[in-house]
């Protein structure tokens, strides 16, 4: 089995209603009412000041607005609390799994579920009688309790 | 309470072979969970650490874990925490 996961996130959040075109980095145009392109002019927020489509919560930060400067590779962009560097972030993560008791990682799980998925699928191809006999039996209970349909663990 | 062993350890008892791989430090705190325990993600170096801590810094731990074959292979860069002051390295053992 393969798992793909990070074990953090990063403060940043992506704004919704930017049109076509508002590429990363970009000021956030709206959205076109032909539906091709976008407007002229980037949205502004309540104070007028142009919308970028990136934003993070903390780290180091430019104020300057304009599409020239929001577009350059060095552009850093705006934070709400300032800090020297944008430390990590606490939202969820994304896990992708493929293989062998890849069906064990769906939902909202904790993280140290991915622990208890990737044990049953590193003794798959052990015997009972080996040294990983405890474990590979706890192991077949996780994958029986998860799913009471799955009638055939192969590592028992 | 068992104490806390890292997904290497669990695996050597059963063939597995383990490596970390990382684009940053191989002693930075992520790819470092694979073989270090640490106080403070920052103690990569022997000279990060403060006087009279016993506790080997995470450099020397993944020496020691792959000389004991618990990790087989460690890819990633931070060569100066490996390497004395004396090679433009940061340690002073």
């Amino acid at each position: 089995m393969g798992i793909d996961t990070p074990d953090h996130e990063h403060a940043i959040a992506f704004n919704g209603y930017c049109g076509c075109d508002s590429n990363n980095p970009s000021l956030c145009y709206g959205v076109d009412p032909d539906g091709i392109g976008h407007p002229a002019e980037a949205g502004v927020d309540d104070h007028e000041t142009p919308d970028t489509v990136v934003t993070y919560l903390d780290g180091s930060s430019s104020v300057q607005r304009t599409q020239q400067e929001a577009t350059d590779l060095v552009y850093v962009q705006e934070a709400l609390i300032a800090k020297s560097f944008e430390p990590h972030g606490g939202e969820n993560v994304a896990t992708f799994a493929k293989g062998p008791f890849a069906h064990l990682v769906n939902g909202v799980v904790e993280q140290n579920l991915v622990s208890h998925v990737m044990d049953p699928a590193t003794t798959a191809g052990l015997k009972c009688q080996s040294h990983g006999l405890a474990k590979a039996r706890r192991s077949c209970r996780l994958s029986f309790s998860a799913h009471p349909d799955h009638t055939h663990p192969q590592s028992c | 309470m068992q104490p806390f062993r890292p997904w290497p350890t669990l695996q050597v008892a059963r063939h597995n072979r383990s490596a970390s791989v990382s684009s940053a430090p191989i002693t930075r705190a992520t790819p470092a969970s694979l073989y270090a325990h640490s106080a403070d993600r920052s103690l990569e170096s022997n000279t990060d650490k403060s006087e009279g801590c016993d506790v080997p810094d995470i450099a020397k731990q993944l020496i020691t874990q792959m000389e004991a074959i618990i990790i087989d292979m460690a890819v990633g860069g931070g060569r100066g925490n490996n390497l004395t002051e004396a090679d433009c390295g940061s340690r002073s053992d």
